[in-house]
């Protein structure tokens, strides 16, 4: 019994390790961008891209054509890919006079990557020297242009290469089948019995019904079945002995089950993690359970297989005699690398006949020695330098504003925020800051008549405090609104019953079914005239009301809700204090806030705020303006030394990425001596909205940006988040004027406030660390869009409300769908890690990493780069992997100290 | 009059908040009654000096969890952390400690499948 006990424990601790390389995945009304490949965060980028190529095939680079097109296209230099090549430690040294000439290793790599060697020659006098001096057709042996991968199998797959039997399939379509009727979140009329056991648990009660071709598939079905076991941990033991895996093999061997679906693992690990979200509350899972489905189908099917052939039954036994499957490695012909060399050094056909067997051997070594992942790196390295070069540079052009701020406008650190901010301080004198767009509140949101509260902060925190929204309307308006509300809820119920009921849904659609042309033609035809309408009847039965939130906590609230006078205080001073905000405030101060409308897309919360949790800002902001408004918080602010005027009030705004409008919220709030003051800032805003539409509008093509926020076959109603780059930590005054393309996070950052470096620790292992999570989430997508992103949103198809499928049966697609990185044009989005810029003493950013594991982590193992502008050198410094710094002028300035040398050589 | 005391085993857990999830749901299907979770606690280990600074990150802070448990269920917890520690970094120490209401901390919940 004991010994049950500790197995149990043992297995649950093995599920965690092989679900660590499994992102979580988020529901769809909550999308959060992560890193795909955070599991392997411990290990150094390169070594974390090699591994996962060789367990699961996926890429991790642009094709090497792509970079190649860039490079002629001059989105990367020709001094950033030399750069690259010398940096690399992969690139051997060698030097080799040849033909009267020195040559070096380095720059037959740079021929290799700048020029296709394997582009056909076939007719150039080149190519026949060369096949004169080689031989036609030959291949040559230090190919390693492309990597061999040994990818481990499954004992299913294994057998399944062997027998010509499909059980990897079958296992993948019964989970497909279980999860997507289990975790249903209300898309189905008819749901799942026995939820409430847990997903293993209903699955060991109807899974005796099934009567899918795996179920057919396995010999004594029933009689297996009714022997499975009460635990799910006991299964995945059982299935773990029979299939004789070697015991220190178990948490791989789970590792690679667990990656077979990882949309729907992803799932079974969200849910494990919020064992209070509603739907886990009535139909629970997690990871064991999920695996202990996956192990006992494998195990039974792959037991009827060798049964009936006679085989037994051991993964080891069946590697040993059929050995793994292997991927060839690409050949290619001797005879056209050596022309195509020989083209790049400017050799004649003479003097390529005229060549000795040894230099032929080393022209084709060199040209040859660095594998895909190596070249790849080398051309992402390549691809980082030019783009820092080129912003560094840019920054360098910044100018102050040395006029008085009308107003202290405050957006989210969003790369979306950067152009509103621009074309703001284009129109009038404006003093824009960038912070965190969850404005530095734990909370979570309950909207007006909503029994859910949304989270309201990044995933990093577990919201702590509930704030809920109240109705502020006359009685007579409050009865209007909730009578409109009353029957729109009843009139979209039955509508919807009647649709989805067996019987009905036909009457319906030949009784009214007319009418729905109606709407389709409007939405179909004319789609910012239709949505404007929906919106002019919506409001007709339902009116706008007046709303405030309620944050103080209440004796007769749950202690979740609000927060206490002190809470208040120490929220609103440190937000102001990483605004940068102690004194010097405007009469009006914006704090604004991003979502995005769009219609029919189920990945709508991927375009809004990342700080939120994938929701609306416009609460965060709604909130901490109000706290602000009140006199006892401001008092309370006084002795910490911030002194708000009472002449300078705090208004929350929302910014609509997809439009580029900004709305005003709560504007019943704002007293009435301070309405002219707004109603400039707003004229401004709408100046500032057309500027940066029609800015929008050409990187999205001729359409209006609003159009195609309210079209409904809209597949890219926005860019999102593509091209980001970087993360600027600094004082305005560093980019003020400067335009960033909307490619670079901006978070405010005076190094005068901050004495101890902790603000800057703050913005270090928060803001930053989700800046990276989208950053890495944006590049793996683009590298890999098959693996790592959702394919096309053309055939996605939404399944539970849970998340996207390709087509009727497959994974949960949690990542960027093409779309969203690529136009008919090619790639939209440039895959570069993200590049930290700090305006800060290099002495101050090395304390802050030194006492933050998950910086080192990310700094050394060079997930995120780094670079600083030293207030006290006046220069930019670039972060090594070792902890050093560099200055920036001498990452080409080595080169060219190298090149002086070989020459003399 | 002495109060009757009930011997029992005190664990106290540190780990990363990345792997406080997992930890729980070690100690629920134990089944483990109660825990407390204290969090941003600072410290030295072999990862070095954690501060407990982090204002908006908990799964990168370190936290402590505190169970009382009896010591039957001490095995399985430590063998289960054990495998979790092989991999990631975390400590866990068992205490002698005595509780006045015995059946206020055996009173877990069964793992839900059934």
């Amino acid at each position: 019994m004991k010994h049950d006990t500790e197995l149990r424990a043992r297995i649950r601790s093995m599920v965690t390790i092989a679900f660590d390389s499994i992102p979580a995945v988020w529901p769809l009304g909550g999308f959060v961008a992560t890193n795909p490949l955070s599991g392997f965060e411990h290990l150094p980028f390169a070594e974390a891209l090699r591994r996962t190529q060789e367990q699961t095939g996926a890429c991790g680079f642009l094709p090497e054509a792509e970079y190649r097109r860039r490079y002629r296209a001059g989105q990367i230099s020709a001094a950033a890919l030399e750069s690259a090549v010398h940096r690399s430690s992969a690139v051997p040294s060698g030097l080799r006079r040849i033909m009267g000439q020195p040559i070096r290793t380095r720059e037959l790599v740079w021929a290799s990557l700048a020029h296709d060697l394997r582009a056909p020659l076939e007719r150039s006098r080149l190519y026949e020297a060369a096949v004169a001096r080689i031989g036609r057709g030959k291949n040559t042996g230090f190919v390693r242009l492309a990597a061999t991968t040994t990818m481990p199998l499954t004992f299913g797959e294994l057998v399944d290469s062997i027998c010509d039997t499909q059980v990897a399939s079958m296992i993948d379509e019964q989970i497909i089948v279980w999860c997507a009727a289990f975790l249903d979140e209300g898309q189905a009329a008819w749901t799942m019995p026995y939820r409430d056991l847990g997903l293993y648990g209903a699955w060991r009660r109807l899974a005796l019904h099934d009567t899918s071709r795996a179920a057919h598939a396995i010999d004594g079905y029933r009689e297996r079945l009714s022997n499975v076991f009460l635990y799910p941990e006991d299964t995945i033991a059982a299935a773990l002995n029979v299939m004789q895996i070697p015991r220190d093999e178990w948490t791989s061997y789970l590792t690679m089950h667990a990656r077979k679906l990882s949309g729907w693992a992803g799932i079974a690990k969200w849910r494990a993690a919020h064992p209070n979200d509603q739907v886990q509350r009535a139909a629970p899972t997690d990871p064991i359970q999920y695996l202990a489905i996956r192990l006992w189908y494998e195990m039974a099917l792959v037991g009827t297989i060798a049964d009936r052939r006679g085989l037994a039954f051991d993964r080891e036994d069946f590697i040993a005699r059929f050995g793994p499957v292997q991927q060839n490695a690409a050949r290619i012909d001797e005879s056209c690398l050596l022309a195509n060399v020989a083209s790049v050094l400017e050799f004649s056909e003479t003097e390529v006949l005229a060549l000795e067997d040894d230099d032929v051997r080393w022209l084709i070594a060199g040209a040859t020695a660095l594998d895909a992942d190596e070249r790849g790196l080398i051309w992402l390295q390549a691809h980082e330098i030019h783009t820092r070069d080129g912003l560094l540079k840019a920054i360098e052009q910044a100018t102050d504003s040395n006029q008085t701020p009308l107003a202290d406008v405050v957006c989210c650190i969003d790369v979306r925020s950067e152009g509103i901010r621009r074309h703001l301080e284009r129109t009038g004198p404006y003093r824009t800051r960038g912070f965190a767009g969850f404005f530095g509140l734990p909370i979570s949101f309950r909207a007006l008549d909503s029994d859910w509260a949304q989270p309201a902060c990044p995933v990093l925190l577990t919201p702590k405090h509930e704030i809920v929204e109240h109705l502020a309307a006359s009685k007579k308006r409050a009865r209007r609104y909730r009578a409109g509300r009353a029957f729109l809820a009843e009139f979209e119920r039955v509508l919807d019953e009647i649709k989805s009921s067996v019987g009905s849904s036909f009457v319906l659609f030949e009784a009214i079914g007319a009418l729905f042309l109606l709407p389709l033609a409007g939405r179909t035809l004319q789609p910012r005239f239709f949505s404007a309408l929906r919106r002019i009847v919506k409001r007709a039965i339902v009116p706008d009301v007046p709303r405030v939130l309620a944050f103080e906590k209440s004796p007769h609230e749950a202690d979740r809700v609000g927060f206490t006078p002190a809470e208040r205080l120490f929220f609103c001073e440190a937000a102001l204090a990483l605004m940068g905000m102690r004194d010097n405030f405007a009469r009006l101060v914006l704090f604004v806030g991003h979502g995005s409308t769009t219609e029919n897309n189920p990945f709508e919360a991927s375009l809004d705020c990342g700080a939120c949790a994938g929701y609306r800002g416009g609460p965060n902001a709604r909130a901490l303006a109000a706290m602000l408004s009140r006199d006892d918080v401001r008092e309370g602010l006084r002795p910490r030394g911030i002194d708000i005027p009472s002449t300078t009030i705090f208004v929350a705004a929302e910014h609509d990425t997809a439009t580029d409008r900004v709305s005003i919220l709560d504007r019943g709030l704002v007293p009435v001596d301070h309405r002219a003051d707004l109603e400039r800032l707003e004229d401004d805003l709408e100046t500032a909205h057309k500027h940066l539409a029609s800015e929008r509008a050409r990187d999205l093509g001729s359409t209006r940006v609003d159009t195609r926020s309210a079209d409904w076959a809209q597949v890219r109603p926005e860019w999102g988040l593509a091209r980001n780059a970087a993360f600027i930590i600094a004082p305005r005054s560093m980019t003020y004027g400067v335009d960033l393309a909307r490619r670079t996070f901006l978070h405010e950052y005076d190094v005068a406030n901050d004495r101890d470096g902790t603000l800057l620790e703050i913005i270090m292992t928060a803001p930053l660390v989700v800046a990276q999570w989208i950053n890495n989430h944006y590049y793996f997508a683009t590298v890999d869009n098959e693996r790592y992103g959702s394919g096309t949103k053309v055939i996605h198809n939404v399944v539970g409300r849970i998340g996207v499928m390709a087509g009727n049966r497959g994974d949960i697609r949690a990542g960027l769908p093409l779309q969203s990185l690529a136009d008919r044009d090619g790639w939209f989005h440039e895959p570069l890690r993200l590049l930290a810029i700090v305006n800060a003493p290099r002495a101050r950013i090395d304390r802050v990493i030194a006492r933050n594991a998950i910086l080192q982590r990310l700094f050394h193992n060079e997930w995120l780069g780094l670079a600083a502008f030293d207030p006290e050198t006046n220069s930019f410094w670039n972060y090594r992997p070792d902890a050093t710094w560099e200055a920036q002028s001498d990452i080409t300035g080595a080169q060219v100290e190298t090149d002086r040398i070989a020459s003399a050589v | 009059m002495t109060v009757q005391l009930t011997p029992m085993k005190m664990l106290q857990i540190v780990v990363p908040g990345e792997r406080v999830d997992a930890v729980k749901e070690l100690l629920g299907a134990i089944p483990v009654s109660g825990y407390t979770v204290i969090p941003n606690v600072s410290g030295m280990g072999h990862h070095g000096y954690h501060e407990g600074h982090l204002l908006f990150n908990e799964l990168s802070s370190q936290m402590l969890i505190v169970a009382v448990v009896t010591e039957q269920q001490v095995d399985p917890i430590v063998v289960g952390l054990e495998e979790l520690f092989a991999q990631s970094p975390g400590v866990v120490f068992v205490l002698d400690c005595a509780v006045r209401r015995y059946g206020y901390f055996t009173s877990g919940t069964l793992n839900p499948t059934e």
